[in-house]
């Protein structure tokens, strides 16, 4: 535990003084700056639409993130021979990469809480009223975030960095579009569609289920069941993914 | 000490390409207090076989055993080992101390015990000014010093170096092998590859020599030269004022000298002809 906590330390100094995190900082920034400017020329809701940009930006960053620097986050160790220093030293692989998983991770919360902070700056700012959903919505955000960081690790160990962005961002874009591709009368009728589907559904993040922004804009209530089993859900989801990014890693030739 | 049984490692860079042999059937042995040096050519075979020592990449066939006094795990035997990879690029946004902070608390070195490490081994590698620099600021040569304190800062039984002096100028060279016979009169053991002859020859007392992946060679240099050597003498004299210089074999060796003695010549230098380290590889090459 003493040595995942002290790889997650210096993986967090490490990735906070990299020039990618305050680019996408700075970017954070400026389009929350753009969500005040979208807000004054929404003329009746400028509290949704400071909420529903502020929200947007944060979970974009945060996938953006997720996906660049999970993509290189030990694959860049390997190549730059980084980690041959670390591995050399009294540490298993496992607690290497349980404590760069979490250094990483402090690193995306932290963006999270920042850029929910000052979205709910403007939305308040604007005339909204403050919801606990919102703070929903940030949690499930992060969550989603840390998935599709497992998910960018695992692409990274198994092939090129490039290829790992690319094959995170299909796994995004699946992950949000599985249940309304259910929903399809295509998808219904047609037995082979529909197995590849439910076979979907098993495989792969239901990332749809993170995403509470409706909610928070429209609807305004949600059941705690909801929240519960959507939590649930990405714990287990999370739990096996870091099992085989684990396997993987253990079972990988450093060459 | 540390015992390489019959390691063999292919690779395949492509799906398409035949499989390349890195090792073939690799075995020898290093003893404890031994100061081994490791020599081949570039692409040799002998990072690749380093790396198989440090369980990075896993050979294909064969097994490397470690003594029990260096631990009964693979992490006690990890904390008993000192490495340092080839080129080592270290995390550019840390700073030197950081770094070194980093795989100290990994040793399990208490935090004033390691800050004075820290500050003995910075000013003994003479990078004590920059140590709260970032290392991206570092030069390549103090990159190295730095990787090479973070090797031994926990005082580790044996130190493994792929090619340490690579990357140093002549007055780090000659530092860096001083620290190396130093560590090794104190007890470590010491195993460190280069393909630089002279430098092993220098300060070794065995080497490995291994060429396309396959053992040439494993036992002390100095058998390895005496085998290697011509039973040739060089006399050098001088007669009439004049310097003269005669190669003789070993049989005629008493014959000349007393025929020179009679000639009342004066003799300044008698030496065995001996090749050096270099001439011998050389030769096993060819």
């Amino acid at each position: 535990m003493k040595n995942i906590l002290t790889v997650a330390h210096y993986t967090f100094i490490e990735v906070y003084r990299s020039k990618i995190m305050m680019s996408i900082l700075f970017l954070g920034l400026g389009l929350i700056l753009v969500t005040y400017i979208a807000s004054e020329f929404a003329y009746g809701a400028p509290a949704k639409i400071a909420l529903d940009f502020g929200l947007g930006i944060m979970t974009l960053s945060n996938l953006g993130m997720a996906i660049f620097i999970g993509s290189t986050l030990i694959s860049k160790e390997v190549e730059q021979r980084t980690l041959y220093m670390i591995l050399s030293k009294p540490i298993s692989r496992i607690s290497f990469l349980i404590g760069k998983i979490t250094g990483f991770s402090s690193v995306l919360l932290i963006n999270t809480i920042v850029l929910t902070m000052l979205s709910v700056g403007v939305f308040l700012l604007v005339g909204g009223t403050f919801q606990t959903l919102i703070l929903w919505a940030s949690l499930f955000s992060f969550i989603e975030s840390f998935l599709v960081l497992l998910v960018a690790i695992l692409f990274s160990l198994i092939t090129s960095t490039a290829m790992s962005v690319i094959y995170s961002l299909v796994i995004i874009v699946v992950g949000h579009s599985l249940n309304e591709t259910s929903r399809l009368v295509f998808a219904k009728m047609n037995p082979f569609f529909d197995t590849v589907v439910k076979i979907g559904h098993v495989l792969l993040p239901n990332l749809y289920k993170l995403n509470l922004k409706d909610f928070v804009l429209y609807q305004q209530v949600i059941s705690i069941d909801y929240l519960a089993n959507a939590l649930v859900y990405f714990l287990i989801y999370a739990a096996a993914l870091l099992i085989f990014v684990i396997q993987l890693f253990k079972n990988k030739n450093l060459d | 000490m540390i015992q390489f049984n019959e390691i063999s490692k292919t690779f395949k860079y492509n799906f398409w390409d035949k499989k390349f042999k890195a090792l073939d059937n690799v075995s020898f042995s290093i003893n404890e207090g031994e100061l081994v040096g490791f020599l081949g050519a570039n692409g040799a075979g002998k990072t690749t076989l380093m790396k198989i020592l440090m369980d990075f990449s896993r050979p294909d066939s064969g097994e490397v055993k470690f003594s029990k006094a260096m631990g009964d795990t693979p992490l006690e035997v990890r904390a008993s080992i000192g490495y340092l990879p080839e080129k080592a690029y270290l995390y550019q946004h840390l700073t030197g101390r950081e770094f070194l902070e980093y795989t100290g608390r990994l040793c399990g070195i208490q935090k004033n015990e390691l800050q004075a490490l820290i500050v003995s081994w910075a000013e003994r590698m003479q990078i004590a000014h920059a140590i709260d620099r970032r290392i991206h600021g570092y030069s390549k040569g103090m990159q190295q010093r730095l990787g090479f304190i973070s090797s031994l800062i926990h005082q580790p039984k044996v130190l493994i170096l792929d090619e340490p002096l690579s990357g140093l100028d002549p007055i780090g060279r000659k530092d860096f092998k001083n620290i190396l016979k130093e560590l090794n009169n104190q007890g470590i053991t010491i195993f460190f590859s280069s393909h630089i002859v002279s430098d092993v020859e220098e300060i070794c007392q065995k080497v490995v020599f291994i060429e396309k992946g396959r053992l040439i060679y494993e036992g002390g240099i100095d058998e390895l030269v005496l085998k290697n050597s011509d039973d040739r003498y060089k006399i050098r004299y001088v007669e009439n004022e004049k310097i003269e210089t005669l190669f003789i074999h070993e049989k005629d060796k008493f014959e000349t000298l007393s025929n020179l003695i009679q000639r009342k010549v004066n003799i300044f230098e008698i030496e065995k002809e001996k090749p050096n380290l270099e001439e011998i590889i050389y030769k096993i090459k060819k």
